[in-house]
């Protein structure tokens, strides 16, 4: 197995609203391995932009990152001061984000927020707009000279997006983190950015963290999966084996109850009864209010995280204790 | 773009037209006349008669007022019931005055609100952005006379330090200038910070980050310079505000410009200075606003189109 490039462990990040803190992730740890993808799904609102955020430290105020290890090829990212911080962000860890529409700044063309990320490498003016260019070209900008030149305002949804992974990918980082890149755009194009996410991992040997509602997504382009749930990672494994063999009862829900979208495409639905409130979790396992095959012990103590072999985990007390091996 | 200007200047017509007519009938409806204000008590009626039918005060009231504006696009603004001197040239000799003094107070205004603003976006939450704001609010509650006695009375009458009132060269400036700088003081930190504020929570700040500009250059490619396009519209859009507010502070301090100019004549009802100053205040805060709208234009792309569509 190749060696990992990203490893998180115990990542515990609060928001302390005027209404008490809310937990938004509490525990998560997962690896990444170099040239791999990992995609996160799970509901809105259970904590994968967080998680996402804390790997580049840009949590939004009031969060904060209370606890846990984000190791980074051997660096714990926890322990940078802020400029140290700043060498990582762009250059070796870089991020794109769900709406093009606002993620690009509206008052410069969309060429110069490219050069302006080539331009940290201390390229000189002149070769950065070249570079630029060139970035645009491989995002299959269409007329990237032309498009270089205009402002956000000016272009579709899915021409902001290619900008927006051109800037990020510019500076060759190691790792991609792309937070639900196509969900603001239209199908067709969604197709589109997938295909050149995947394109560009593998030309770029860049790892790739993607996060998605779409679970269609996670078997196109996803090696490995983690499944979220109320700020906690409840399962994790290999793509073909968590779809072909589910072991927490949200991920099996997830899959089954499925209806099947256009194009064959699988849709994270809602599942009967609410998110819980992050600010105010049930006690035991956050799921079990919603979960029907819960024990007595799910309303009392919450699972921990069982690694079923390296690489694959579940958080469930249906799966080890007793019941799980008499089964 | 220009034609974006001149249908800005045609709207700006009509909104001089329309508050020249309610301000001339407003100066209708006001009790007494301007000829008796002037006119020696002791006149025998026939006399003063014929004053009225002089200067066509006798005639129908919209009669007045086309005539009145007749002239206006000929570019004369009338005479001074008062003083006999025409009104464009009563008004071009105190317009500087104003102008130096509101767009003065306006300049130094935002030199020091901008800057604290931006300190208190920065160090938001902290002591420091509490008392800055806090201070600045207690400026902006007291009234601007009782400002202004008492900045004479500290400055002008106990220290000594400035002249009193008038025009006199450059020290005579200062007094008039806090007392129209300081209450404003804190309109323009409170906008610079909260647009500073609201600039850092955007999306493409956090793009920024995530490319891996240094924190000073975030703040100052991506959040200030967003941030100060609409602080830098509010300039113009404030400048008409400024300019008619000095009319009582220019009355406080003598200070020899339109606002004082529009004072006698309103006390003495000469309703030709009245209305040419009037004209005139309407006609700068129509091209403030363009000015406004033009330099937002040139500073934000997305406005640049609006401009350009607006013109069909
Ligand atoms: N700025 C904030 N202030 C307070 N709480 C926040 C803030 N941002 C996020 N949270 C909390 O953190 C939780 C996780 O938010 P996050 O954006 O990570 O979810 P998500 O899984 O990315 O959802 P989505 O699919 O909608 O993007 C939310 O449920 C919310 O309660
Ligand atoms: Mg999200």
């Amino acid at each position: 197995m190749a060696a990992k490039l990203l490893e998180v462990s115990g990542l515990e990040v609060q928001f302390d609203t005027s209404s008490g803190p809310v937990r938004a992730v509490r525990g998560v740890s997962f690896d990444i391995a170099e040239g791999e993808v990992l995609a996160l799904v799970g509901e809105s609102g259970c904590g994968k932009s967080t998680t996402a955020l804390s790997i580049l430290r840009l949590v939004p105020r009031p969060g904060e990152i209370t606890g846990g290890r984000i190791v980074f090829d051997g660096v714990n990212l926890l322990d940078l001061d802020e400029c140290s911080m700043t060498q990582y962000r762009g250059k070796q860890i870089s991020m794109i984000f769900q709406n093009p529409l606002v993620a690009l700044n509206p008052v410069y063309r969309s060429g110069f927020q490219v050069q302006e990320a080539v331009m940290l490498d201390k390229v000189p003016p002149d070769r950065a707009w070249r570079a630029a260019l060139n970035v645009l070209k491989q995002v299959r900008l269409p007329d990237p000279e032309d498009r270089a030149r205009s402002y956000p305002h000016e272009l579709s949804g899915g021409m902001r997006q290619r900008v927006m992974i051109g800037m990020m990918i510019s500076r060759f980082p190691r790792l991609l983190i792309a937070d639900e890149p196509t969900t603001a755009l239209d199908v067709t194009i969604q197709a589109q950015i997938l295909d050149l996410l995947d394109d560009l991992r593998h030309e770029k040997r860049m790892s790739l963290l993607i996060i998605t509602h779409d679970l269609g997504v996670v078997a196109d382009i996803a090696d490995r999966v983690g499944v979220m749930y109320a700020g906690a990672l409840v399962e994790t494994g290999d793509v073909t084996e968590v779809f072909e063999k589910p072991l927490h009862p949200y991920t099996q829900l997830l899959l089954k109850a499925l209806p099947r979208g256009p194009k064959n495409e699988l849709r994270l639905e809602s599942i009967p009864g609410g998110v819980p409130n992050l600010s105010n979790l049930p006690p035991g396992c956050p799921f079990h209010p919603r979960c029907q095959r819960r024990l007595d012990i799910c309303s009392k103590v919450e699972p921990e995280t069982l690694e079923i072999h390296p690489g694959r985990t579940v958080r469930c007390h249906l799966v080890g204790g007793e019941s799980f091996w008499k089964r | 773009m220009l034609n974006y200007v001149l249908k800005r200047l045609a709207v700006g017509v009509l909104v001089i037209i329309s508050a020249s007519i309610v301000l001339f009938s407003i100066m209708q409806l006001m009790p007494g006349d301007p000829i008796r204000m002037v006119a020696d008590p002791r006149l025998p009626p026939h006399r003063i008669e014929e004053l009225k039918r002089a200067w066509g005060l006798d005639k129908p009231a919209y009669v007045q007022y086309l005539y009145w504006m007749k002239n206006l696009l000929r570019g004369d603004m009338g005479t001074s019931i008062a003083t006999g001197q025409p009104v464009g040239y009563l008004i071009a000799s105190r317009l500087p005055y104003t102008l130096l003094l509101a767009g003065t107070a306006m300049v130094v205004r935002y030199l020091i609100g901008v800057p604290l603003g931006l300190i208190a976006a920065l160090r938001q939450g902290t002591k420091l952005d509490r008392l800055l704001v806090m201070a600045t609010t207690m400026l902006m509650m007291i009234p601007g006379y009782w400002f202004a006695i008492l900045l004479m009375m500290v400055f002008a009458i106990k220290l000594r330090w400035l002249p009193i009132s008038g025009f006199q060269g450059p020290a005579s400036l200062v007094l008039p200038l806090m007392t129209m700088v300081l209450p404003g003081i804190g309109g323009t930190l409170r906008v610079t910070r909260s647009e500073v504020l609201d600039t850092a929570r955007e999306p493409f700040v956090l793009t920024a980050h995530a490319k891996g500009l240094s924190a000073r250059a975030v703040q100052v490619y991506h959040i200030l310079r967003n941030a100060l396009i609409p602080v830098t519209v509010s300039f113009f859009l404030n400048l008409p505000w400024l300019i008619s507010g000095s009319v009582i502070i220019e009355n406080v301090f003598a200070w020899p410009g339109m606002g004082r100019l529009v004072w006698g004549a309103i006390q003495s009802q000469d309703l030709p200075v009245v209305q040419g100053v009037f004209v005139m205040i309407t006609a700068l805060t129509v091209v403030c606003n363009i000015v406004g709208d033009i330099v937002a234009g040139l500073l934000d792309p997305r406005i640049r189109v609006e401009i350009e569509e607006a013109r069909e």
